[in-house]
């Protein structure tokens, strides 16, 4: 029951979780983009 | 000092475990448990940080001793936490408190040794969680492999000692394929490393010409010797298609509460350390490779849900599902856009908590039948009618069903990967996964759970009416926790 | 007028509201859950008439972002929202009342049966008809593609109400599956936008359609991916959300799971086919029409798999013996018809015969419900007959509904239809080249569908209600109470009364400006870009979908005749069926069609070949998968590790559970790392 809470809750509301994470990664995604920009990349 | 708290915590937990009497062992571990979990409540409320752990951002609790003094190179205590770290520590303290509940039941022999060796197993996830120095991480991921293996030897069904040995002996070997992966980095940059701390290695290893050849090997082949020995090693233990084939086995003779961890979290040490190394450390080469890990991805995803699809054993399936869903987790990394391995990371950690319901629920229904056969029983919504609420909702979950978080993942990393370097039609293919995973699960719940009630074995169930007041709980504890996910978007 | 907007989440949230209450609650409240339900969706009804009645007075609507459910940095964010026009104004409406009379019907029909679990069953009609309605004012595609799966989750739980028996749960799992597999083409439409556009949004100058628009206009550059023209991307994006669309409302091929889940209770039958589940699909198609009118190839495709399908399950709806199973197809059959009106540009057509065969299938099913209460669930129109003079007010009823679903003047589906066919024939007439012809192939299929229409529904009529009892119970039927007769008087009304909406022909003829349902779609706020004339537009344009009307004889005379054609075809299947079927002791006519019947009754061998797909293909093909991940992956690994004997020793000596041993292999790794650092570090 306490896991079935936590998955509809963050279903519900990723960001709790998923603020955080995309913090964190996104200068994992910066470089990646300087890499890729000399080829050309899409929308972000 | 809070992560060393939270790990030491554990570890003393589990030494007093060890030393109670059986009887009492399953309750006081998971009063014990409840330390860490508080500890990793408090640190998340707490949570202060911004940037990646690697990448010179700021880390929340970060703590950094020179430890040892060795030849040139020194040894650091380093350990700090990270967006992509503390949804993980809470993972973990959850499913670890939860999963010693749920063994009170199935556990009859031998208790205190095996909470003992869960809550040293939950130490060393901790430790690999939160690491950043080289050896200091890797004595936790060897550690791990510890418990894990007398747990599943111990505790395990019919073919317990072959399962364990396999999964040992085949994680260990690829550990130490990755080691030689990383080293080979590590000392192809000559002098200008001082310690392996895998913030300074990571940050050098992406400044330009810090990679010298080795032995003739131009630094590009050296990055892609490196890179690929490491994905070999991490990619048995997450595990990708064609090296997942301890994972079933394992599955299906650990005992449940070991399952619920086994693939609540620690296969997602396998995506977590691609993420931190592969990842994070030589965007080059995942650039040059891109189509070719995600053809591992695509494979993963479909090969893992045929495969649960011909499945008889409710574990299997479950088993083989992680194997496909893990498979997004790939795509969502080498697409290499926010949402990509934002929604990589955050289907880590749904899948921790689905796939531990999941199994849960499966635990429940063997300890009232034992058995998990598919074709023993059928019916079982008649006997059990929360249990099977659960299961269906369970189900529902790993189908990616809005609302719940295995949607969120999922299509965080389609809208991730769609738009990225990779083809779109890798996503498009791997989508495919959804409408398979609705096929087995469906087809298994129609088999097991409804219909007219039947058993094969010689079990009897009693049909036990719930009771208002637990009907009330379970009201009351969803709906809070809808209200208060809601309200703190809000603010 | 903000006012009565802010209350719009409060619609859906009352029903959220009344499946919690029923799941947790039910056993102990009085009717076992079903009087929140009633209140819940009778507050929903209340609000939604407010609304809409809000929308018609001031012309304003509501476009807003009310929750963040991922907020992106450096990225695109996805939103839940409500988007108020006068198309989710009127479908809230639609869904809310047949959502209440359900609610209210399923008192007799369920609880006066005596079944058990009745909380579980109250707790998922909340759930339905709140992800309904949350479907019906989502403001972007992939909110909508979010209540449009729980949509499906619910008829799952539902379908399979009777979980005890064989068939409800292999229903629903069919039901479930083959609408996901719509679904999956679905969700590529909509990750397939995202990355298109950034933006899901349906109105307002920065949504999807809007973008599209400029997009071939040139004024706005977008992401095409495959090297393709942007218009012909457009046509596969619009293709692939056609995939759920098609899913959901049962249209060939995807229409096999319809018919068999008639195993759910039949109430839940009437709001799943009436408002629901089935109605998302056309209504999705509605909501997004300033995209498909953008594309003509998308429009003929509409347009043939909506004739096609009227046809082919009307031939089938014709054999049937269940009472339920006729009118599953004629189901399938009527949705259609709305899918021919949206291809050929017939908008406001298309959305009133979604209003008039709400209110007339509903109808239809409650009262096939009256009667399967009435025969204890002998479902088999063989054995009733002359249930006329026992059940006056289904038979009054009943017969309203026939009447309007086989298309006879003046009642609802006779002026809906009409307006369909008038539609694809000025338009397939109109318009040049292959898209012209494809609308007047599929015109011809539809005006074929009309008579088969009226055959099967007054041979359904004849066989239950006339001549006489053909079976014990039929001589002694049951009686229903006025939870059952309440339902069916109002819609009994309605079914007569709704078509008055639009008149579309009185007004050709007359010049009265009496196409309300016209005029209220056309009130969309201008920023919208949701409104009829803007639509129009767009479709008369060259560059989209270049869909222009001719009208040979006249409008006056083009209307008139085409109302006479699909009228006379009507009446002639009605009375086809009068001649046949209208006996004492009706005999089964259709048997003189021979092979063909066979064919009829095993639905083209449509479910067969999907079947023998799933379990003759799909499930061997793992199975040969599983062999092959055993014998050879796993192989090659239990191989490798006992290559070499020595190796398998040492392996079997570990399992004698020496810690010292496993200490030793776990400490080699520590070991290897120092030493390596010794190594290279002395020599640096």
């Amino acid at each position: 029951m306490v896991l079935l809470l936590c998955v509809v809750g963050l279903g519900v509301n990723p960001d709790i979780f998923y603020g955080m994470i995309q913090d964190a990664i996104n200068p994992i995604i910066e470089v990646q983009d300087a890499l890729v920009g000399a080829i050309g990349g899409g929308l972000r | 000092m809070w992560i060393e708290a939270l790990i030491l915590s554990t570890l003393v937990a589990s030494g007093i475990v060890l030393l109670a009497p059986n009887r009492y062992a399953g309750k006081l571990a998971a009063a014990l448990s409840l330390a860490p979990l508080a500890l990793s409540g408090i640190m998340w409320l707490n949570y202060d940080a911004a940037g990646n752990a690697l990448l010179g951002g700021d880390m929340a609790y970060e703590t950094t001793t020179r430890w040892v003094e060795f030849a040139s190179y020194g040894l650091n205590w380093h350990v700090g936490v990270d967006g992509i770290s503390m949804p993980l520590i809470v993972l973990t303290t959850i499913l670890t408190t939860l999963a010693i509940v749920s063994a009170w039941t199935p556990i009859d022999t031998r208790q205190s040794q095996f909470y003992g060796l869960v809550l040293f197993l939950q130490a060393g996830l901790l430790g690999v969680f939160t690491a950043l120095d080289f050896f200091v991480w890797f004595i936790f991921w060897e550690v791990v492999l510890v418990p894990m293996y007398f747990l599943i030897a111990i505790w395990g069904g019919p073919r317990r000692k072959y399962a364990a040995i396999k999964f040992f002996v085949y994680t260990n070997i690829a550990s130490l394929i990755m080691f030689v992966g990383f080293l080979t980095l590590v000392f192809s940059m000559g002098p200008s490393v001082r310690a392996i701390d895998l913030t300074q290695v990571a940050q050098l290893v992406r400044t330009p010409g810090v990679v010298e050849g080795i032995a003739g090997f131009s630094p590009n082949t050296v990055k892609l010797f490196a890179f690929t020995l490491m994905f070999l090693g991490f990619a048995v233990k997450v595990p990708i298609v064609p090296f997942h084939t301890w994972l079933p086995d394992a599955h299906v003779e650990a005992p449940t509460p070991v399952s619920v961890l086994l693939a609540g979290v620690l296969l997602k040490m396998g995506t977590y350390a691609l993420l931190r190394f592969n990842f994070t450390m030589l965007p080059g080469v995942v650039r040059d490779y891109a189509a070719l890990i995600a053809v591992f991805a695509v494979v993963s995803v479909i090969y893992g849900a045929l495969l649960a699809l011909a499945q008889q054993d409710l574990k299997r399936i479950v088993a083989y599902s992680s194997i496909s869903s893990m498979g997004y987790v790939i795509l969502g990394l080498v697409a290499y856009t926010t949402h990509g391995v934002g929604g990589a990371t955050f289907q880590m950690l749904s899948h921790g908590f689905i796939s531990g319901l999941m199994f849960m629920v499966v635990g429940v229904i063997y300890n009232e039948t034992h058995t998990r056969m598919v074709g023993d029983m059928s019916g079982m919504a008649d006997r059990m009618p929360w249990t099977v609420g659960i299961f269906v909702a369970a189900a529902f979950g790993y189908m990616g069903l809005p609302l719940m978080s295995g949607f969120a993942g999922e299509v965080l990393v389609f809208l991730g990967s769609f738009d990225s370097t990779i083809s779109p039609l890798f996503t498009a293919v791997a989508m495919f996964g959804i409408v398979i995973v609705a096929g087995y699960l469906l087809w298994a719940m129609q088999r097991t759970l409804f219909g007219p009630f039947d058993l094969e074995t010689e079990y009897e169930i009693r049909p036990r009416p719930s009771t208002t007041w637990h009907r009330w709980w379970c009201c009351c504890s969803v709906w809070s926790g809808w209200v208060s996910t809601l309200t703190s978007s809000t603010v | 007028m903000a006012g009565i907007y802010d209350l719009v989440p409060a619609i859906a949230a009352l029903p959220l509201a009344s499946f919690v209450i029923a799941l947790f609650a039910g056993k102990d409240l009085p009717k076992k859950g079903a009087l929140p339900g009633i209140l819940a969706t009778a507050g929903s009804l209340a609000l939604s008439l407010a609304v809409a009645v809000t929308v018609f007075t001031t012309g304003e609507g509501f476009n807003q972002n009310l929750y963040t459910f991922v907020a992106g940095q450096d990225t695109f964010s996805l939103h839940l929202g409500v988007l108020i026009d006068p198309l989710s104004a009127l479908m809230l409406v639609i869904v809310s009342l047949i959502a209440t009379l359900v609610h209210v019907f399923s008192l007799g029909y369920m609880n006066d049966e005596g079944e058990t679990g009745l909380p579980r069953y109250y707790a998922g009609l909340g759930l339905f008809t709140f992800s309904m309605l949350s479907f019906v004012f989502a403001n972007n595609i992939l909110m909508a593609f979010m209540f449009f799966e729980l949509v499906g989750l619910c008829s799952y739980l539902l379908i399979g109400f009777w979980f005890r028996e064989a068939g409800p749960p292999s229903a629903a799992k069919k039901a479930f599956l083959v609408t996901r597999f719509g679904d999956y083409f679905f969700l590529v439409g909509v990750v397939a936008i995202f990355a298109t556009f950034g933006t899901g949004a349906f109105a307002g100058s920065e949504s999807f359609p809007h973008l599209a628009e400029l997009a071939l206009e040139g004024e706005y550059d977008v992401n095409t991916f495959f090297g393709l023209g942007e218009q012909a991307w457009f046509t596969v994006l619009g293709l692939l959300v056609l995939g759920g669309v098609m899913g959901k409302s049962a249209q060939f091929p995807f229409h096999t799971w319809l018919p068999d889940a008639m195993e759910g209770p039949t109430p839940v039958s009437a709001l799943i086919h009436a408002a629901t589940m089935v109605a998302a699909g056309v209504f999705l198609v509605a909501r997004m029409y300033g995209f498909y009118a953008l594309s003509p190839t998308a429009l003929a495709i509409i347009a043939l798999v909506g004739g096609f399908t009227a046809l082919f399950a009307a031939t089938m709806g014709v054999v049937k013996q269940e009472l339920k199973q006729v009118l599953a197809y004629s189901t399938i059959s009527q949705y259609g018809y709305m899918m021919l009106a949206l291809g050929s540009g017939g908008y406001v057509a298309a959305v009133f015969h979604l209003t008039t065969h709400a209110v007339f299938k509903a109808l239809l099913f409650l009262g096939a419900g009256s009667v399967i209460i009435a025969m204890h669930h002998n479902e088999n129109m063989w054995d009733m007959g002359g249930l006329k003079d026992k059940m006056p007010v289904t038979y009054w009823t009943f017969l309203s509904g026939s009447l309007a679903l086989a298309g006879i003047v003046p009642f609802a589906g006779f002026w809906s239809k009409d307006e369909v066919l008038y539609e694809a024939l000025i338009h397939g007439l109109g318009t040049e080249g292959g898209l012209g012809i494809v609308l007047l192939a599929a015109y011809a299929m539809g005006l074929l569908a009309v008579f088969f229409t009226g055959f099967y529904t007054f041979r359904m009529v004849y066989l239950t209600f006339h001549g006489e009892p053909r079976s014990d119970i039929a001589r002694d039927p049951e009686p229903v109470r006025w939870n059952v007769k309440g339902p069916l008087a109002v819609l009994g009304v309605l079914a007569a009364t709704v078509g008055f909406i639009n008149m579309v022909p009185v007004k050709k003829v007359t010049g009265l400006e009496i196409d309300y349902l016209h005029q209220f779609l056309d009130m969309a706020p201008e920023a919208y870009l949701t409104n009829v004339h803007h639509y129009t537009e767009l479709l008369e344009t060259d560059a989209f979908a270049g869909i222009h009307a001719a009208t040979p004889l006249g409008e006056v005379g083009t209307v008139a005749a085409s109302a006479a054609v699909s009228l006379g075809l009507a009446l002639a299947g009605v009375l086809a069926a009068r001649q046949l079927y209208n006996a004492p002791q009706p005999v089964e006519h259709t048997d003189r069609l021979g092979r063909v019947k066979t064919i009829l009754m095993h639905n083209y061998y449509q479910d067969e070949y999907q079947v023998w797909l799933a379990r003759d293909v799909t499930v061997p093909f793992a199975g040969v998968l599983d062999t092959f991940d055993q014998g050879i992956v796993d192989g090659v690994v239990n191989g490798a590790s006992s290559v070499s004997r020595t190796a398998g020793r040492q392996v079997r000596k570990l399992q004698t559970g020496v810690v010292t041993n496993y200490a030793a292999l776990l400490t080699l790794g520590l070991v290897l790392l120092l030493a390596a650092f010794a190594v290279v570090g002395g020599w640096v």
